[in-house]
């Protein structure tokens, strides 16, 4: 089993988890937390899929949330903030990719020219979450010159993602 | 089965590849000029870090030797303590007649603001300082980690502080003559500037960016908006400048000195720097003619109130006010006709708090425009001969008749 798993991996071979795949999981890991503590019912996953639609966020990382949250503590799971917690955990394990890279060196600089301080490492730590799509969307908003069309164009980007 | 995760993420990394096959941040890129120095960033509370980082405010300034200062954290309660000690001398007053004067222009709330709340909402916005008299640096701990970019970037800033005292003696540079607001600000310029705009280029590798891939002047651009619209949210915003525009102003005033020589570029800026901040708005807005003296404008010799204080505003204060009256920058240019001026303030047995401003501007029609507008920011006696114009006020009171025929006076001289 666990070589199997190995050579999935390095040939990459898994076929990529579509987005309605990763917000299964997502549902899937949320409804085993809240049912775990009695905040959900049966019908907790088919109206979970019905709403949860987190647009531009990668299959992976959803999948990776709904495995936080099968074992998410119920105070969090029955707070507002329930997904909070998963999201930022999943954020700092998600991997380098060279969307990525190429998106945290553009916003760190792009940033910088306009007097904001991130550095490009907690940027990866930050974004990864966000699919190559969004993210090369993204990227091409520091093509701009001015400080506040590169804000929209990216406001634009990450709050209507395709 | 979860306690095989680990071992099973491992054996993933070992056989996936090497290392170099997976996509990785380029790192921090040092500056060209400081190729050999760390940029990674370090716990500001240990010596090594400490020692790191004063190498590489030398290196930045081609300063001979790291500075030798003693460096501490400290709570913003102990700070506020520190501060609050330096008063121990000095009273409070109890009417607050200068910030009650200057209220008439929203530059202070009436009566000013308890010092206590004044120490508390400094040290609150204080990243670090450098305390020339006892050449120790103190950074402010907000309860944010000591190890991030930032902490290191704020001890940078205190350490070029400390250089600069070890070259130039801050607590006397230039001189010792008596600092108005206006000439302490413009002077302010230099050392804030220079600071800062190191802090701004070390910053670049340590946010993992190469300076190559950054524009610096838009960076320096945008600091110094930044600034400007800082610079109008405080209570008081005479001193609130001390700590915005001195930053925003210094930072591109230094780059561009830099870009000329390099940190021997900036040297001129430190033998004869700017008395008036018309000097440095002008060369900053690249408008009207810089002008590196004020006209003396003699103070009110009168006999029925009590002196309270008296101040040089500037072109600086000047902007103040008309920006504080229209919200926008837009004044920048009638600012900038500042030649001279002098802001009076008085008081009487009553604890009245009575104001006369004397402004010399560089024309007639600039008097006139200004004149407008003070006419038109509420009932005070204000007047306009030539190039010279008066604002004769009380708070609450008549403006002082001798005030304002001191005033009238003043502009039948020319």
């Amino acid at each position: 089993m666990l070589g199997a798993s190995l050579l999935g991996a390095c040939a990459s071979a898994d076929a990529p988890k579509s987005y309605s795949e990763g917000v299964a999981d997502a549902c899937y890991g949320a409804c085993v937390g809240w049912q775990r503590c009695q905040l959900a019912d049966a019908s907790c996953y088919s109206a979970c899929i019905a709403s949860y639609d987190p647009r531009g966020i990668r299959s992976e990382s959803l999948t990776a949330v709904g495995q936080c949250l099968e074992t998410e503590t119920c105070a969090t799971l029955d707070s507002e903030e329930a997904f909070g917690p998963c999201f930022d955990k999943v954020r700092e394990s998600e991997p380098l990719r060279d969307q990525l890279v190429v998106y945290c060196e553009a916003a760190a600089a792009g940033y910088f020219d306009c007097n904001v301080w991130w550095p490009v490492e907690d940027c990866a730590h930050t974004m990864g979450v966000w699919n190559d799509d969004v993210l090369r969307a993204a990227t091409r908003c520091f093509g701009r010159k001015d400080c506040d069309a590169r804000e929209a164009c990216e406001n634009d980007v990450f709050e209507n993602p395709l | 089965m979860k306690a095989w995760l680990p071992l099973l993420s491992l054996a993933l990394l070992a056989a996936c590849g090497s290392e170099d096959e997976r996509p990785r941040l380029n790192g921090p890129v040092p500056l060209p000029e400081c190729p050999e120095a760390s940029y990674e960033p370090c716990d500001i509370r240990k010596a090594a870090c400490q020692a790191g980082l004063a190498e590489l405010a030398a290196c930045l300034r081609e300063s001979s030797a790291p500075p030798e200062v003693a460096i501490e954290l400290m709570s913003e309660t102990e700070y506020a303590s520190v501060v609050r000690a330096g008063y121990a001398d000095v009273p409070e007053p109890t009417n607050k007649h200068f910030d009650t004067a200057l209220s008439r222009f929203g530059l202070a709330p009436r009566g000013g603001v308890p010092r206590a709340d004044d120490i508390f909402a400094f040290v609150a916005k204080l990243g670090g300082v450098y305390r020339g008299h006892e050449k120790r640096i103190v950074i402010i701990d907000h309860g944010e980690p000591a190890d991030d970019e930032l902490s290191n970037l704020i001890l940078l800033h205190e350490l070029v502080h400390a250089l600069q005292d070890a070259e130039h003696d801050l607590l006397h540079w230039p001189d010792d003559e008596p600092l108005t607001f206006d000439s302490a600000l413009a002077r302010r310029t230099v050392v804030e500037g220079e600071a800062s705009f190191y802090e701004a280029r070390a910053a670049v590798p340590f946010l993992g960016l190469d300076i190559a891939d950054v524009d610096f002047e838009m960076a320096m651009q945008q600091r110094l908006d930044r600034t400007l619209e800082g610079a109008f949210e405080a209570e008081l915003l005479l001193s609130n400048s001390f700590v915005t525009v001195t930053y925003g102003m210094g930072a591109l005033v230094s780059f561009h000195a830099w870009q000329e020589g390099g940190p021997s570029g900036i040297e001129p800026l430190w033998q004869a720097p700017p008395r008036t901040m018309q000097r440095v708005m002008s060369a900053i807005f690249g408008q009207n003619t810089p002008v590196d003296a004020g006209i003396d404008i003699p103070a009110p010799d009168i006999a029925d109130l009590e002196p309270y204080a008296d101040e040089v505003l500037g072109a600086w204060g000047l902007n103040l006010t008309l920006g504080q009256a229209a919200k926008t920058h837009d004044s920048v240019p009638l600012a900038l006709t500042w030649r001279g001026d002098r802001f009076s303030v008085y008081t009487d047995t009553n604890e009245s708090t009575f104001a006369l401003w004397q402004l010399e501007l560089e024309s007639p029609e600039a008097a006139q425009k200004l004149d407008e507008f003070f006419a038109s920011s509420g009932a005070t006696t204000h007047e306009t001969a030539g190039s010279r114009l008066f604002v004769s006020y009380g708070i609450d009171v008549e403006a002082s008749p001798s005030l304002t025929e001191w005033g009238r006076a003043w502009l039948a001289e020319q």
